[in-house]
């Protein structure tokens, strides 16, 4: 007679949900980031990016070498000052919603 | 394209105009209208599969975006809380989508103020279908 541990298969379940819910929000912020963020030729807002991080989690990213003043117009930006931390404010809306919102959304 | 077939849904009962006042997945554009946009992979679960998805709302004043939303939202949820069909596309997609739930997940989100200054409203949905063959 034994019992098993079911567990593990718990735990991996809940690694996927954690993925996807990561996926979802990460996904989200992009799309609020790029309605936000200032538009003179469009290279910003078509720079905008998910990136998966080596160590773990996912990060949204704005800047590349072709578009290398993504940083500064985050923080600097005279024409359009409304428009100053557009990733943050972007994060920011996301983190202010009910997770339970993205846990509803990464679930079939 | 589910998204898509969503969005051709909206179009066909007058909420406007693909690529007029419709957007799909063209978010740059900094044009007044919905604009929709996947968020996340489809997540697959025996026959069927669920996308979830972003529609935002930029209008000619603050409330002007709102109130489209709140529009579809109305729509949603009288005309499609059961289950039902998502149309083709043509000439872009011949796809139709059979036993479709589109699930708004959570009120109108305010996103924030654009470059112009008009306020960016959002919904968030998933759409749980099964593809037609």
């Amino acid at each position: 007679m034994a019992v098993k541990s079911t567990l593990s298969k718990w735990a991996t379940q809940q690694s996927t949900v954690t993925d996807r819910i990561e996926d979802v929000m990460t996904g989200v912020i992009l799309t609020r980031a790029t309605m936000l963020a200032p538009v003179l030729t469009g290279a910003l807002v078509n720079d905008g990016r998910v990136e998966k991080n080596p160590e773990g989690g996912r990060s949204v990213v704005f800047g590349s070498n072709s578009v290398p003043y993504a940083r500064r117009r985050h923080f600097e930006n005279n024409l359009h000052p409304q428009t100053l931390y557009y990733l943050q404010r972007a994060g920011e809306s996301v983190a202010k919603e009910n997770i339970k919102k993205y846990v509803d959304m990464s679930e079939l | 394209m589910i998204t898509l077939s969503f969005l051709k849904l909206l179009e066909d009962n007058g909420f406007g105009v693909i690529d007029t006042n419709l957007f799909f997945q063209k978010l740059t554009l900094d044009k007044k209208g919905l604009y929709i946009a996947d968020v996340g992979d489809p997540i697959s679960k025996g026959t069927r599969k669920s996308q979830s998805f972003e529609l935002l709302a930029r209008g000619n004043s603050d409330v002007d975006g709102y109130k489209l939303l709140n529009e579809v939202l109305d729509f949603l949820s009288e005309s499609y809380s059961t289950v039902c069909e998502l149309p083709a596309v043509p000439p872009i997609s011949l796809q139709t989508y059979s036993n479709v739930l589109i699930r708004p997940t959570a009120s109108i989100t305010n996103v924030g103020l654009d470059a112009n200054n008009r306020i960016i409203y959002s919904i968030t949905g998933q759409i749980i279908y099964k593809k037609s063959l």
